[in-house]
């Protein structure tokens, strides 16, 4: 199966390792990635703004690329893009005057009428390989590893947007057991992870960072499993200030899911790209013999 | 043709405006019947002026219909003028003008003039009331009724779906705002109810059916088994003492169980006890003999190991060995594998019986012999035995027909001494012998028709396969090429048999697994098994396979011989090739396919062939029918044969396969054996349907461990044939027997038998229907609280409560007999946030509207608090405190400034376990400030529903409710006790959220409602309703 595919621009840098296992481990699975030619930032937030109908056209151009390039569905990964190109997307189906003014002011481009399905690679997952499907091809089974999902906000919220229950998800869970490991649930999985206020606040941050992730190690989680570049790094970056700040805290390796999937699939985890992270899942997959 | 009449309303109340009402006159009077039709400006005002009666008989109509706002208001009176005009009530019809939209109207007339047409209207017969009354639900506001019907003078029908009346009220613990206790106010009443001479209670019971009309009901009311005779149960509760099994108590909502067999609380009315039974346990069903696994694991959990055993033995004799041998299809099937891993059930029976063992087993009392017909049976394997077992406690005089030294069969020659030690065999063969059972050893039996002739009226053939197959490759005949069934039986006999340093097993069944393993204790360095399929297709049990490993056997799995090698008549090795799996074969298993030129040797002294076992026919009768697999053909229902009074079961029947499915044949043949000698029917109601439990209820349970066998040391166990898996000691096998979740609620172990002296409980009691008639019937089946389960973002806990949860933990004939207590660690909770409005007026689960009375019973549950935890704090979280009954306000304002409640404006988002505290995350909308809390125990005020288990008695009443379930009255505020059927009447929140003065309010007004109708002069007028 071809699936057009949306990366945005953390997944270039930042979140390397999120873009490059996705695309071997979902290889691995029979799903090629086709990245949207001539694709552009994906606007990073939806604009509340009654107004603002300007912030719309980053996303909505995007969706012109893919109906331009024959596709009908686009994929994405970080969460923050799957967010703003399915709210942009869903804007543009259900009101009609700005749609018009949006397609007026891009005269140049062809006609958007929401005909893009925006989809996040998670429902790929679930709705068209299937958990049990993915269990079959591990070949390293995760046993051992106790890992909390972290959902954050934008995959669940608003309602219309969610990909999973909006209170009590599961879609992360259930993706951690068909890979062997055990899911741990904590009640932080839905929190915020304090988002954009890191750019003006980091130290609010921080006492996010640390609530959420100390929530996950009192359960008895080792590492987190995430989707979002944004929680990654707000939950990475802000760890060694909390090593050095608190005695009692260690430190948690944090996953994207599509690392989890790509270490047990068996792919090298070359493609994980565990340079880039703040505090490295490394030992922690060694100790459990799941990395060499 | 008929004459039609249309009176359309059109007063400045109509929902039409006077174009529409005009159109559709227009449109009304095309229908040819219409020959009368008006716009009538004040019809309900004033009807008599000039009276509508005039009108009618003036132009001669023998249809009407006439138009309104609202039937339900109107009928009677516009019913009034067309009775009065002489027509008979299906000659009128009132027609809502609910909608503007004339199709009902239209669809009427048409109905009407059809009706009219098609037959002459024949005078409605005037039937006389039957002055009896139904109450459905015994709850107060149930109760409140029946007591004013019975005082009236009118026998009533209390019908009430649970063991005792008393409803949700009864479990409470005092109520708002007066704080009394219901144990004192409502057991009077309740009390009253049981003993009212016009009052006949039918408690356990629904209304299955319901036909009539007003006046006069036929109803059909199921009176499900309580499995206790309710006239003889004196509610001393001794069964109760001896019940093994906990359940969840509907009663204390969970917050403690109850035993299987139970009274639900002690002021029960009636004071009788009931069984609650779920069907068969999942492990029972899966047993092909139906041994009751959940019930000697039940007493097993009691310690008590001897009544256990009982329990087994009630089925089979076999306790020990099938305790060691059995391929346990029961733990495939055990719901405990969902939380965790599977009851370690095998290992539990084992222990029963190695513990009887252990202290010294009584001899066996001898069974009487009650019947004259000898029966034999031939071969005492596990089907001879199982079927002589069944036959001698019948009362049949039984003779077993060993051809061997020694009884047993497959169990003794076939099974290995480390896997069943032969003191067990021996021990529950000689149980077999003391009740009656007669064993002739070195007597095989030559020739059936002579035990015919010696008297014998029945034959039962237990006789196994114990004929090796052979592989038909070459060099078969080698010396040194032995029979795994051959080589053990050698082995098991004592005989000395010697064999060389490399040994190759052919097979992957149990007899191969066990020969290989016999191999290595007989000091063969290296043993082989070689199977032509993978591991996971391998039939053996795949513990044993496990332990062979350990035991240092080898597996080569995907390979086949094909060629046995020797050198000068001496066995040298054997030729194999691989195999690949290709597609499923009839047996679902992938069949193997050889690979071409992949032939490969293997160098060894000695090969075992255990590839299967066939049926030996010597000494059968010649006009025996076989299969064409060469297995005795015997009905696989009844275990006939083609020949008269012979039947057949085990290995001979099915080929080689399981111990206990060999016991289920021989148990099933003695049941015909039976039927067959006394001359009932073999086949009536067999094979015995099993009501298997579908999923049991896992909620509050915590993983743990199935207790893990005790084994030999690999290396100890090479020196000689002692057993390799030791059982469980006293304590392990207690602690196992806990982890039941006890599927099917009650066991059947039967102590509650033993114990009850008045013999009042039987275990075989079905459910039974019961007619009434009556003219009347109240609906009062009450509520229900939404789950805690559906609000996600609360987590489940056991110290979260729903509002009726914490009411029993302050109750002071609450398990906690009225001390604050918080579940999960019996400690006094010092904070408890108490949070209203869960799921009510919220839209997204599905409940917009007010539950009415949580806002007042949680102002009191948090004073309860306060009057008990002096020194503790309660905080209530809620978006507007609605105190809108008498001294409801003053009520609230106490909790406030006396006891120093604090109530917080706004939502609760998150409600989570923190280590020993519970974390609380909502916000105050008054100061815009979020919070957090940390509290000890939380109560919630759930949002209150109808009883959902209500929904289908709606329709067989046939009476409308609304999208949430309650019941629809008549009319919203005018005729608020009656239901859209005429006769039947609403009482209590089954019609809306309320609390118990308004409940008890509406069971007074729905009772006079029916005393009305009781106390009508002329005999009721009724059109039949549609249902």
């Amino acid at each position: 199966m071809d699936l057009s595919y949306y990366p945005g621009c953390t997944l270039k840098t930042k979140a390397k390792g999120l873009e490059d296992s996705a695309i071997a481990s979902l290889n691995a699975l029979d799903v090629r990635l086709v990245e949207i030619e001539r694709w552009n930032c994906c606007g990073t937030v939806y604009s509340l703004a009654e107004d603002d109908l300007a912030h719309h056209l980053a996303p909505v151009r995007n969706l012109i690329r893919v109906k331009e390039q024959n596709g009908d569905r686009v994929g994405t990964l970080c969460s923050f893009c799957y967010h703003t190109l399915k709210r942009a997307n869903l804007m543009v189906r259900n009101d009609a005057e700005k749609r018009k003014t949006l397609n007026d002011f891009m005269e140049e481009e062809v006609d958007y009428n929401g005909e893009v399905e925006v989809v996040h690679l998670l429902e790929v997952l679930r709705d068209e390989i299937g958990w049990e499907n993915i269990a079959a091809k591990v070949k390293v089974p995760l046993k051992g590893l106790k890992v909390a999902p972290y959902y954050g906000c934008t995959l669940l919220r608003p309602q219309e947007v969610a990909i999973d229950q909006v209170e009590r998800p599961t879609i992360l869970h259930r993706l951690v057991e068909a890979l062997g490991a055990e899911a741990v649930d904590f009640p932080f999985a839905t929190e915020c992870c304090g988002s954009f206020q890191i750019v003006g606040n980091p130290d609010a941050i921080t006492q996010r960072a640390r609530e959420i992730l100390s929530s996950a190690t009192r359960r008895g989680a080792e590492a987190l499993v995430l989707t979002c570049p944004l929680c990654h790094f707000n939950l990475g970056q802000r760890q060694p200030e909390l090593i050095q700040q608190y005695s009692d805290f260690t430190g948690v390796p944090l996953f994207y899911f599509t690392q989890l999937l790509a270490i047990a699939l068996g792919i090298d985890p070359e493609v994980c790209h565990f340079e880039l992270d703040f505090v490295s899942p490394l030992s922690l997959l060694k100790s459990k013999n799941l990395v060499s | 043709m008929s004459r039609l009449g249309i009176f359309l309303c059109q007063c400045s109340f109509s929902p039409l405006d006077s174009d529409d009402t005009e159109k559709l006159l227009t449109e009304v009077r095309r229908h040819p019947d219409v020959a009368y039709s008006e716009l009538h400006p004040d019809m309900c005002l004033n009807p008599s002026a000039e009276g509508l009666a005039g009108v009618i008989k003036e132009n001669r109509l023998d249809g009407v219909i006439f138009t309104s706002c609202s039937s339900a208001l109107h009928k009677s009176a516009f019913g009034d003028q067309a009775q009065a005009a002489g027509l008979a009530p299906d000659q009128f019809e009132v027609v809502d003008l609910g909608q503007p939209d004339s199709e009902d109207i239209i669809k009427a007339v048409a109905n009407l003039a059809a009706r009219l047409t098609s037959a002459a209207p024949a005078p409605e017969a005037s039937r006389p009331i039957i002055k009896k009354a139904l109450i459905i639900g015994g709850g107060v506001a149930g109760i409140q009724a029946a007591l004013d019907i019975a005082d009236a003078g009118y026998e009533v029908f209390l019908v009430e779906r649970s063991p005792s009346i008393g409803g949700h009220m009864i479990q409470y613990s005092e109520v708002f705002p007066t704080l009394d206790c219901p144990q004192c106010i409502l057991t009077p009443k309740m009390v009253e109810v049981g003993q009212h001479p016009n009052i006949r209670l039918l408690t356990y019971s629904e209304v299955d059916k319901v036909s009539g009309r007003v006046g006069d009901f036929s109803v059909r009311v199921k009176r499900k088994a309580s499995y206790v005779e309710r006239s003889k149960c004196t509610g001393c509760g001794e069964c109760a003492s001896v019940c093994p099994v906990e359940v969840y108590s509907e009663y204390e909502r969970g917050v403690t169980s109850q035993k299987a067999i139970y009274k639900p609380f002690g002021q029960a009315v009636p004071a009788v006890f009931t069984v609650e039974k779920r069907g068969i346990s999942p492990c029972r069903a899966a047993c092909p003999a139906g041994v009751n696994a959940q019930g000697y694991i039940a007493l097993i959990s009691q310690g008590k190991f001897k009544e256990a055993l009982a329990v087994v033995r009630r089925t089979m004799p076999f306790a020990g060995v099938i305790g060691r041998v059995c391929t346990y299809r029961c733990e495939t099937e055990c719901e405990r594998k969902t939380v965790d891993e599977p009851m370690a059930i095998r290992t539990l029976k084992r222990f029963i019986a190695d513990y009887e063992l252990k202290a010294g087993r009584e001899k066996a009392t001898p069974v009487e012999k009650t019947r004259p017909e000898k029966v034999a049976v031939v071969g005492s394997g596990p089907a001879g035995l199982a079927c002589a077992y069944d036959l001698v406690r019948k009362g049949y005089p039984v003779t077993v027909f060993e051809a061997m030294p020694l009884a047993g069969g497959l169990l003794r020659y076939g099974i290995p001494e480390y896997r069943l030690p032969n003191n067990i065999l021996d021990n529950e063969i000689d149980y077999v012998r003391e009740l009656g059972v007669e064993i002739k050893t070195d007597s095989p039996v030559k020739d059936l028709s002579q035990l015919f002739k010696q008297g014998y009226k029945a034959v039962f053939l237990g006789t196994g396969a114990g004929m090796s197959q052979k592989m038909g490759i070459p060099g078969e005949e080698t010396t040194g090429v032995r029979h795994a069934i051959d080589f053990l039986k050698q082995v098991n006999s004592g005989e000395k048999v010697s064999l060389g340093q490399r040994v190759a097993v052919i097979g992957g069944g149990n007899a191969a697994v066990d020969a290989a393993r016999v191999a290595r204790r007989l000091g063969a360095g290296e043993v082989t098994m070689v199977y032509r399929r993978s591991r996971e297709e391998m039939p053996a049990v795949a513990s044993e396979v496990d332990e062979a490993e350990n035991e240092g056997v080898k597996l080569h799995i995907l390979a086949a011989p094909t060629k046995i090698l020797s050198q000068s008549s001496r066995l040298t090795g054997i030729e194999c090739i691989r195999m690949e799996l290709g597609e499923p074969d009839a047996s679902s298993r992938r069949r193997p396919i050889p690979v071409k030129g992949s032939e490969f040797t293997m160098d060894v002294d000695n090969v075992i062939i255990a590839i299967g076992q066939v049926v030996a026919k010597d000494g059968m009768p010649e006009e025996l029918a076989y299969t064409e697999r060469g297995t005795v053909a015997a009905d696989s229902v009844t275990y006939e044969t083609n020949v008269a009074g012979v039947f057949a079961g085990g290995d001979a029947v099915s080929g080689p396969a399981d111990v206990i499915g060999a016991i289920a044949a021989g148990k099933e043949a003695a049941e015909s054996i039976d039927r067959y000698l006394t001359g009932a029917d073999l086949r009536q109601g067999r094979p015995e349907p099993r009501n298997r439990v579908k999923e049991a209820s896992k909620e509050g349970i915590k993983p743990k461990p199935r207790a893990a066998m005790p084994m030999l040391d690999p290396a100890q166990r090479l020196k000689s044939f002692a057993e390799v898996e030791l059982g469980f000691g006293e304590k392990e096998a207690v602690a196992e027997a806990k982890r039941c979740l006890n599927c099917a609620g009650c066991c059947e172990c039967l102590s509650c038998e033993v114990a009850c002296e008045r013999q009042a409980i039987n275990h075989a009691m079905v459910d039974s229907y019961e007619e009434i008639n009556v003219g009347a019937i109240i609906v009062a089946t009450g509520f229900e609280l939404t789950p805690v389960k559906a609000i996600a973002e609360y987590e489940m806990d056991p110290d979260v409560l729903d509002g009726i949860q914490f009411e029993r933990i302050l109750s002071p004939g609450g398990p906690t007999a009225g001390v604050v207590l918080r579940p999960s660690d019996a400690r006094t909770p010092r904070e408890v946030v108490f949070i209203s409005c869960v799921g009510s007026r919220d839209p997204e689960h599905g409940v917009p509207y007010c539950s009415r009375v949580c806002c007042m019973y949680l102002a009191k549950q948090a004073m309860l608090y306060k009057h008990a935890v002096h020194d503790g704090q309660a905080y209530i979280f809620y978006m507007d405190t609605r105190t809108t009954g008498k001294g409801y306000e003053e009520f609230v304002q106490r909790a406030v400034e006396e006891d120093g409640v604090l109530y917080l404006r706004g939502r609760v988002s998150k409600v989570f376990r923190d280590g020993e505290k519970l974390r609380v995350f909502g916000a105050d909308t008054l100061t815009g400030k979020k919070i957090e809390l940390s509290c000890d125990l939380v109560v919630l005020g759930m949002a209150i529903v109808p009883n959902p288990a209500t929904k289908a008695l709606m329709r067989t009443l046939g009476i409308k409710t609304d999208s949430y379930g309650f019941i629809t009255e008549a009319h919203y505020k005018l005729r608020p006790l009656e239901t859209s059927v005429p006769g039947i009447y609403v009482a209590g929140t089954a019609q809306g959220p309320k609390d118990i003065p308004d409940s008890v309010a509406q069971g007074s007004g729905a009772a006079s409602k029916v005393l009305a109708l009781f106390s009508r002069k002329e005999p009721v007028l009724a059109k039949a309703e549609n249902r």
